[in-house]
């Protein structure tokens, strides 16, 4: 029994592993356009992670939007700056300056020290009782395959205004893009 | 040993924490946005899990993580067009240069 449980939360291990790995390569790797490609390895990792927790829209989502969307536009505007030139520069100033490497170092470990020291702190076994989490997973086997229809009866119900408002401010975004990307703004 | 709600939270912190150290690190602004991603990432993770463990059957979490997506996909429309704006004005991307944009 022990192995077996063993055996189950080794694809969470993996891919957890996966995405940190792909996040530190994309700080550390010299070549920005490499970086922005290693960052892929980290969106599938955490999508991976996303079809263990049942939640499988968000993770095809997470897939198109992260993994080829916005690593593709990122990329893309790598190579449009041309940053050929500035390679060796950019190996020279995420290395160089020590003071600066310690100072992230500690403020980041400070952040992980907090945050982890608050999650081992709560009791979550009786956050869960309060939810009624228990109670409603063995009611989940039922509805496994309502989780899309849970969704969209969400947005269109409950969140209907963030929903509006998010396209709204998509909009607005594609505008400010045009305008900002314009050659001669008037 | 089975996987928890403490352990995706921690593993979430811990992507957080590599975020915020690239994000203060990189002195080129693309690797900057990366960094931003990475951490938008992360809280995202602790939405899913969330509904995942504490509230199984409206799954209010995942619809707020779509709007995470949403909101992080803008941010870099609006990131990208202003970083090229920039680059055509000065060509450099550093971000210690970009302190002249205050005067």
């Amino acid at each position: 029994m022990q192995f077996l449980a063993t055996i189950s939360s080794l694809p969470f291990y993996i891919l957890a592993t996966i995405s940190i790995v792909c996040a530190l390569g994309m700080i550390l790797n010299p070549n920005l356009v490499r970086a922005g490609f290693t960052l892929i390895g980290t969106f599938i990792g955490i999508a991976g992670l996303y079809f263990l927790l049942n939640a499988n829209f968000v993770a095809v989502s997470q897939v198109l939007i992260y993994a080829v969307g916005i690593v593709l536009v990122i990329v893309f505007a790598v190579m449009l700056c041309s940053l050929k030139e500035e390679a060796h520069n950019i190996k020279e100033s995420v290395f160089s300056s020590k003071a600066r490497v310690t100072f992230a170092m500690l403020i980041s470990s400070l952040v992980f020290a907090v945050l982890s020291f608050v999650i081992r702190s709560q009791d979550w076994q009786a956050i869960a009782k309060l939810t009624g989490a228990e109670r409603q997973s063995s009611l989940v086997q039922l509805v496994d395959d309502k989780y899309l229809s849970q969704i969209g009866f969400l947005m269109l119900n409950k969140y209907i205004l963030p929903f509006e408002l998010i396209s709204v401010l998509l909009l607005i975004v594609l505008v400010g893009t045009i305008l900002l990307s314009k050659k001669d703004i008037k | 040993m089975t996987v928890t709600l403490v352990h995706y939270l921690t593993f979430s912190a811990l992507l957080f924490s590599v975020g915020l150290f690239g994000l203060l690190i990189s002195r080129n602004a693309f690797r900057v946005l990366m960094s931003i991603e990475i951490m938008l990432n992360a809280v995202n993770i602790n939405f899913v899990a969330f509904a995942h463990f504490l509230d199984p059957l409206a799954v209010k979490g995942q619809a707020f993580s779509l709007f995470v997506m949403a909101i992080a996909a803008a941010e870099v429309a609006i990131g990208l067009s202003l970083l090229l704006l920039i680059y055509r004005n000065r060509i450099n991307i550093d971000m210690d240069s970009f302190a002249t944009i205050k005067w």
